[in-house]
């Protein structure tokens, strides 16, 4: 007898997984090789203000998933269904509403501590959205990925996990953030820093090598072509200054 | 197409042919498109192909017949009762057999409430099911090594494999 099941394309399977409790999208991911990749849709939340009508449902909604951990009604906003324990992407982008400070630092207490590999926050910039140190101490992140948000001072950083960072109009404290950061991200293999907002003047800390680094693309003042010396695909940004 | 027409005949992909009144094509996007495109009055020969096998075809049809007058006209509360419990009648199958025929069909087909049937019958079958059992029901067969096995049990210490 064949396996019909299996054969039908991957978007019907997820459709028929869909009208499935998580748990049991998960314990199906055990079936055989043909479904293991299928569970990486319901891995993921990518929380995006297009889903929303204002932003006051937004920053509700954000709060309500991740404080109650009940993923289970995502599936009427469009958004596949999750339980928190399995989560392991998440997103958050809002570029048109402001989300108070203060509640983006209780969601990013309950993603540390869960099994979340993948986080990537999106926030328009005027919103001056300071994230809390606790984010760059977490021992299980593999990537991170923040634009628009602004970093405070830097006392520790232990990133031992993490591979993947990138900063993109990032606001940066002082203008020995970067090297302290990159002094806790043993191995961190692509590095991609543009549009920094980082006005600071004076001597800098010495950057250490990256050994593990293979891809950067990095502004050549900030990262001493030294420290990317194992790198196999790089993209310095140059800026040239002409004198007439 | 003239409006007198009430009904129009395709071919399966087997080459049987089927009748299907106007209003039940409506129910599925691409057969709505050929009405509209094609010539299906009575001085014209050409039949066209649905590539759905004749044993399938039957049951769409079935279906698209029992739900098109609600569709076309929007019915009564009491009738979508009825229509429900018509549908669980209806999904009653071979499983291995037909189901995913008809899923398959409904997709291509662009025939939202048929697919959405389709999948909520297929996720019924697994729901509260073990993973030996559902691999047992739909004939899937176990290709994790032992050492993928052991591996997927130490990412997963809370869920069972068995």
């Amino acid at each position: 007898m064949c396996d019909r099941l299996s054969s039908l394309p991957d978007s019907l399977l997820l459709d028929i997984l869909s009208f499935l409790p998580t748990k049991e999208v998960v314990a199906a991911s055990f079936l055989s090789k043909r479904w293991r990749p299928l569970v990486h849709y319901f891995w993921t939340l990518d929380i995006h203000e297009r889903h929303f009508p204002g932003g006051e449902v937004f920053v509700q909604f954000v709060d309500y998933v991740l404080i109650s951990g009940d993923l289970e009604f995502l599936k009427n906003f469009g958004l596949n269904c999750c339980y928190l324990e399995f989560l392991k992407n998440f997103g958050l982008n809002c570029w048109r509403w402001n989300v108070p400070n203060d509640m983006i630092n209780n969601w990013i207490d309950v993603l540390i501590n869960s099994i979340v590999e993948h986080l990537e926050i999106s926030i328009a910039p005027t919103f001056q959205i300071e994230l809390p140190s606790s984010i760059l101490n977490w021992s299980t992140i593999r990537v991170l990925k923040f634009k628009g948000v602004t970093f405070s001072s830097l006392y520790s950083v232990n990133l031992p996990s993490l591979k993947v960072l990138v900063l993109d109009m990032v606001r940066l404290p002082d203008i020995n953030f970067l090297p302290m950061l990159l002094s806790g991200c043993a191995l961190l293999e692509m590095l991609v820093l543009t549009e920094l907002d980082n006005n600071h003047y004076g001597p800098m800390q010495e950057i250490k090598r990256l050994n593990c680094l293979v891809a950067t693309d990095v502004p050549a003042s900030l990262v001493p072509v030294k420290v990317l010396s194992n790198v196999t695909f790089l993209r310095l940004q140059v800026r040239l200054t002409l004198y007439t | 197409m003239s409006s007198s027409v009430e009904a129009i005949t395709v071919l399966s992909s087997d080459g049987d042919e089927f009748k299907i009144t106007v209003s039940a094509a409506k129910l599925s996007k691409p057969l709505n498109w050929m009405l509209e495109d094609v010539c299906f009055s009575d001085d014209c020969d050409e039949v066209p192909t649905i590539e759905v096998n004749s044993k399938t075809l039957v049951k769409v049809i079935e279906y698209c017949e029992k739900h098109a007058p609600r569709a076309n006209s929007g019915a009564s509360d009491s009738d979508a009762e009825e229509l429900k419990k018509w549908d669980i009648e209806f999904m009653k199958m071979d499983v291995k057999d037909i189901l995913f025929h008809i899923l398959m069909a409904a997709n291509y087909l662009h025939m939202e409430g048929l697919y959405d049937l389709a999948c909520q019958t297929a996720a019924d079958l697994m729901k509260g099911m073990t993973v030996s059992q559902i691999r047992k029901i739909f004939h899937i067969k176990n290709d994790f090594s032992s050492e993928e096995q052991e591996q997927l049990r130490r990412q997963h210490p809370g869920c069972s494999f068995d």
